[in-house]
């Protein structure tokens, strides 16, 4: 679930809607993984609809559930600049943590994953090392560590 | 402080999580007790019981969607917040408690699916015993040691002597652990109702005289009434019952219908296989003592018969057994006995001692006294350890028990007092003192080394 191949360190934004950001991970992220770009960018859409993922220290989650997805995801993407993520509560935002989740996950061990990633959203360790690391492998190692604890 | 708080969100993967993380770590930066329930994807965590409910001073409640059973916190300070805001403005949101929460009216609804496990609802009963063991085998372990005379009917305190009080609210404490086991066993699986039916239900199952036996049932019969009545109870409390009725079920109908059944049921159906259990156990042991060579095994029986149900029917008959060996002129095997007596209570104590990580705080403060009243040579001392957690205390006692009874008739120790552990041989009512102690030594650290093994397989 967890591969070094998403993370991206720099992520060139070239706007500034967040929408348009959204629209060009997608299109990565399904292309590194191997699933419809449509439907992993609507369902990142629809739940940012619903609530803007931004949760502070600039810093937003966006999470989607696939139906059929064989394995969870998560990508760590540190963007090029800051956006606007949240215009309502006024929250910019420049690091994604993207959760990627199949959406009747009959493995438990899946979840329990996530959530230990959701706990340690505030973990200084956590995320000053994505912060300030320029080294995927550091930052692969650390978000690791996490998921094993 | 003590602060409650439920989660959840749309989808139920992140910000549920994020939000409980962010609740308990502020909370415990200010010193606050807090417990979180998650209702997210991997359905609820953590859930709140009504022990929690009770005892909390505020709920929040951080939601973007309607939370389930919100009609636990009825009668609670409630402050119902945006999961974003807890996320993001937890310091702030724990300030504003006292001015922004809201008494959230109506009664405060129970429900009766709390799933509680078994091992949950024996904890339970346990840890409330534990204060009673630890009075009563301390006022009766004081007593006896420092009034008691050795005598033929065993460790005898004079009368007139003061101690004679002593022990016997020594004694109030043993008796009233057992309906206090299986009352609280019975109270963690259904409530309230439950209480009363399993307290007398256990002192039923503990009445030789009702039981028609020789003997009480025990710690044991503790236990099965406390379950047995627990849920009974729980089903009753599902019966459809017209509102009208519903005020005299926890505290007429419910309780009388429950110790009428489960009376029934211990003196029709255990009793009689109580009395025969006794019985064939008597038997068994009168062959054995016959034939020299079965001494051995005779000794490894007594002592595993001593540690099985401590104060229990099988207890009584091993020790009965090794009393009439006196009066017979053969006080090897009350030899025997006395050196087992004291193998279950002191392993158990040494055991929270040297691995202490395995016992809960409470049981390692019963440890200290099970020590005590190993000393003293009483069995009960290690109890509750056994009803905690049988399936690994009762093995691990009863082989060292064993051991230390057969090396015991090996060595041929006699004891002219029909009484057990260290105080015996320092009264001189033991013929071999120093083989005594080496035999208590080598059953205790059987048991202790069985009690590491055990316990860390569990872990």
């Amino acid at each position: 679930m967890l591969n070094k191949d998403l993370i991206i360190l720099n992520f060139e934004t070239n706007s500034n809607d967040k929408f348009d950001i959204l629209k060009n991970i997608s299109n990565v992220l399904s292309e590194k993984i191997n699933l419809n770009n449509d439907i992993l960018l609507s369902s990142l859409i629809e739940r940012e609809k619903i609530s803007p993922t931004a949760i502070g220290e600039n810093i937003a989650i966006p999470h989607a559930k696939i139906e059929n997805l064989a394995n969870p995801h998560i990508a760590i993407i540190k963007l090029d600049k800051i956006i606007k993520w949240d215009i309502e509560e006024d929250e910019d935002v420049d690091l994604l943590i993207i959760m990627i989740m199949p959406k009747e996950s009959k493995e438990n061990i899946h979840l329990q994953i996530m959530s230990k990633i959701a706990r340690n959203i505030f973990n200084d360790e956590f995320i000053d090392t994505i912060r300030h690391s320029n080294n995927i492998d550091k930052i692969y190692d650390i978000t690791k560590k996490i998921i094993e604890s | 402080m003590k602060i409650i708080a439920v989660t959840k969100c749309p989808v139920g993967v992140a910000h549920t999580y994020i939000a409980a993380e962010k609740i308990e770590k502020t909370c415990k930066e200010r010193g606050f007790d807090v417990k979180v329930e998650t209702q997210g994807s991997q359905g609820v965590e953590n859930y709140l019981t009504k022990e929690d409910i009770t005892n909390a001073d505020y709920v929040i409640i951080a939601a973007d969607v309607a939370i389930a059973e919100k009609d636990r916190f009825n009668g609670k300070k409630v402050l119902e917040v945006p999961i974003k805001e807890a996320i993001k403005k937890t310091n702030d949101l724990l300030d504003s408690l006292e001015n922004r929460s809201i008494l959230q009216g109506g009664e405060q609804k129970v429900y009766t699916n709390e799933s509680i496990s078994p091992m949950k609802s024996l904890m339970n009963g346990v840890s409330h015993m534990i204060p009673f063991v630890v009075v009563g085998g301390l006022f009766i372990a004081l007593s006896l040691a420092i009034g008691g005379k050795p005598t033929d009917t065993g460790l005898v305190i004079p009368d007139g002597s003061i101690f004679n009080k002593v022990l016997a609210i020594g004694a109030i404490g043993f008796t009233l652990m057992i309906p206090i086991l299986s009352g609280y066993i019975a109270f963690s699986i259904s409530g309230r109702a439950a209480l009363a039916p399993a307290m007398i239900c256990a002192m039923v199952a503990n009445d030789k005289d009702i039981l028609s036996t020789s003997a009480g049932t025990g710690f044991i019969g503790a236990i099965i009434t406390g379950f047995l009545v627990g849920y009974i109870v729980k089903y009753m409390n599902k019966w459809p019952i017209p509102k009208s009725l519903r005020a005299v079920m926890p505290i007429f109908v419910i309780p009388i219908l429950t110790v009428t059944i489960v009376s029934t049921l211990f003196i029709m159906f255990l009793g009689q296989p109580t009395a025969m259990l006794m019985t064939g156990f008597e038997n068994l042991l009168t062959s054995l003592s016959k034939n020299p060579s079965t001494s051995l095994l005779l000794g490894a029986l007594l002592g595993a018969m001593i540690a099985t149900d401590m104060g229990g029917p099988i207890n009584k008959v091993a020790f009965l057994f090794g009393l009439s060996s006196i009066t017979a002129g053969n006080p090897i095997i009350m030899g025997s006995v006395a050196c087992a007596i004291a193998v279950p209570p002191l392993s158990v104590g040494i055991s929270t001692l040297v691995s202490k990580k395995y016992y809960e705080e409470d049981e390692q403060a019963a440890g200290i006294s099970a020590i005590l009243m190993g000393l003293i040579g009483i069995t009960e001392g290690a109890i509750p350890f056994a009803a905690a957690d049988p399936k690994r205390v009762m093995p691990s006692i009863i082989i060292g028990s064993a051991v230390s009874g057969a090396i015991s008739m090996f060595f041929g120790i006699t004891d002219n007092v029909p009484h057990g552990g260290p105080i015996v041989a320092l009264l001189g009512a033991v013929n071999k003192i120093g083989l005594f102690f080496l035999c208590l030594a080598i059953g205790i650290s059987v048991s202790v080394i069985l009690l590491h093994l055990l316990k860390k397989s569990k872990k």
